[in-house]
């Protein structure tokens, strides 16, 4: 439908740093607390009070900076951004606006560079609730830290703006720079979106997309809009530049203010905050502590452990879930096991319970050591899975389950035979089908030895003692 | 070489900074204002090709601090207008 025309969208993102104190006060940096109790003079701007910057708030947006392969200015000034609304109590943000931290850096997308125009330091403002004839105001989230990075406008679809989005947080969450969860507002994206003639180098009319708080949200939001501007330039409208309000229930988008009430925001150098310094040494130390980037632990996980690049991508899904694989691989060498395990069996407990691995309660040690007596054969695939059911609920080991359960394999070569021979014996019409060629038939037989053994024999060595008598 | 300030220029500013101006203030600040941007147009017509831009006037580096919390006290206990814990204020939205 718009192959006329080229898509170009760029990137507005805020995302919180995980601080434990403001930007410019010692009040805690928290959520779901009760309102306005974690306030000061400082943030709410009562008069005769001064800044003071977070030192550490300075340190995680140099740290994302570098993994964004940004330059970093060694000379950066705050601004003050002027507007009017309860939940900015000073009146004015301060931001970074004509000296930001960082500039010119890039993300690379399966081979494609998404370029970042700056990246900047900022305070959040406060929490409005709209209730009838009053709104009501929580200061708590007023000063909080962020950073917001702006992308060049060199995103070509909704498709690549998720992966940046997702690649990104990745990378601010394998950092801890920020939790990045969106759902809690620590990540916010504002897309900007235009259209032009394919061949066409002027860009065309924009508008901006606000309350976009799930990636889905983007992707709906980024087509929605392409598909009503292609509408419009299709019939030969012009697109007006604006500000638009996703609707997550009806999926389409409203104005929220045109270009003509677009605010000035009168921005002017911070009086109250001195230029800020960033020495080659500052950059140094941090550099030489930066972690591995989740592209770079990929890499690791497969060449380490030959693990298949979809199963190494679930992995590295989030930081904790990369680290909680290392920490089951410290005690269980079958590295590929573990990954199965995890990627399956852990992930859909995870799912299920809607936990992050972090409330996983069997521990990496708990679990390599179920996959330990799997690995070594002690107890059957089947019987593994049970355990591992019972672990989730109970506080008991994997050992412990099946010990008292009876659910431990048996080395028994005697036993084997025995139950072998007479199941062989029990089925002549099977076995006669077996030795026509049909050979599929051995797992029947399997599962019967299985069954006779009560779980307690090793699947495949009961398939191999049947093959042995079956062949000869 | 005076700066004329029109009165829709003025208008702008104040509502900007959320000012109600009368015809008075209106006047004077008018006369004030032009008289800080003949400054500017002073400063405009000086050689500073050798003087380095600069945003404060004290050369002092930004003091820092550490990431530690201080115990604060609630701050609907200290402010009146307060419900469930919030402030409120007139209805923001139509």
């Amino acid at each position: 439908m718009h192959n006329k025309y080229e898509v170009v969208i760029g990137m507005e993102i805020h995302a919180q740093l995980k601080t434990k104190t403001k930007m410019f006060c010692a009040c805690a940096v928290s959520f779901g607390a009760q309102a306005n109790t974690n306030v000061c003079p400082i943030c709410m701007g009562l008069p005769g009070t001064l800044p003071t910057v977070n030192a550490q708030a300075i340190a995680l947006a140099i740290r994302a900076s570098l993994a964004l392969n940004c330059q970093i200015r060694p000379k950066s000034t705050f601004a003050r951004k002027h507007y009017f609304y309860p939940d900015l109590p000073k009146g004015y943000q301060i931001t970074q606006y004509k000296e930001p931290l960082a500039y010119e850096g890039f993300i690379e997308i399966n081979r494609a560079q998404i370029r970042i125009r700056r990246l900047h330091l900022e305070e959040d403002s406060g929490k409005s609730i709209h209730a009838g004839n009053e709104s009501l105001v929580d200061f708590n989230r007023c000063g909080v830290p962020l950073i917001e990075i702006v992308t060049e406008p060199n995103i070509t679809s909704p498709d690549q703006a998720v992966q940046y989005l997702h690649e990104l947080r990745q990378i601010l969450n394998y950092l801890e720079v920020s939790d990045c969860d969106m759902e809690k507002g620590h990540f916010r994206c504002e897309p900007n979106i235009s259209l032009r003639p394919i061949g066409q180098k002027q860009f065309g009319v924009r508008t901006e997309l606000k309350n976009l708080n799930s990636l889905r949200n983007v992707r709906e939001g980024l087509e929605f809009e392409i598909n009503r501007q292609t509408k419009l330039l299709n019939e030969g409208k012009a697109v007006q530049q604006e500000t638009l309000y996703w609707d997550e229930q009806t999926k389409t988008s409203g104005t929220m203010r045109t270009k003509e009430e677009s605010e000035d925001y009168r921005y002017f150098p911070e009086p109250d905050l001195p230029v800020m310094n960033i020495t080659e040494k500052m950059i140094n130390t941090i550099k030489s502590n930066l972690p591995l980037l989740p592209a770079q632990r990929k890499q690791q996980l497969i060449r380490q452990y030959q693990i298949s690049p979809q199963i190494a991508e679930v992995i590295i899904e989030t930081k904790e879930f990369a680290d909680y694989y290392d920490a089951t691989v410290k005690h269980c060498p079958n590295a590929k096991l573990v990954a199965n395990w995890l990627t399956t069996e852990v992930r859909a407990v995870l799912n299920q319970q809607i936990i992050s691995i972090n409330d996983f309660k069997i521990k990496p040690q708990q679990l390599a050591q179920l996959l330990n007596l799997l690995s070594e054969n002690k107890i059957t695939g089947k019987n593994a899975k049970q355990i591992f059911e019972q672990m989730v609920t109970t506080n008991k080991s994997a050992q412990e389950i099946a010990k008292t359960q009876n659910l431990l394999s048996i080395e028994d070569d005697a036993l084997l035979t025995n139950i072998a021979q007479e199941v062989i014996r029990e089925n002549p019409d099977i076995v006669t089908k077996y030795r026509q060629g049909k050979t599929s038939v051995i797992g029947y037989l399997t599962g019967l030895v299985v069954k006779k053994s009560q779980g307690k024999l090793n699947p495949q060595k009961i398939t191999r003692t049947l093959q042995q008598y079956l062949n000869t | 070489m005076s700066t004329k300030i029109s009165a829709s220029e003025l208008t702008k500013v104040a509502k900007l900074a959320r000012l109600g101006l009368t015809q008075s203030e209106a006047v004077s600040l008018t006369n004030d204002i032009e008289k800080i941007v003949e400054y500017f147009e002073m400063i405009k017509n000086l050689d500073l090709q050798k003087v380095e831009p600069m945003t404060h006037a004290v050369a002092i580096s930004l003091p820092l601090r550490p990431d530690l919390l201080k115990a604060v006290k609630c701050a609907t206990e200290m402010l009146p207008y307060q419900k469930h814990h919030h402030f409120y204020v007139p209805p923001v939205l139509e």
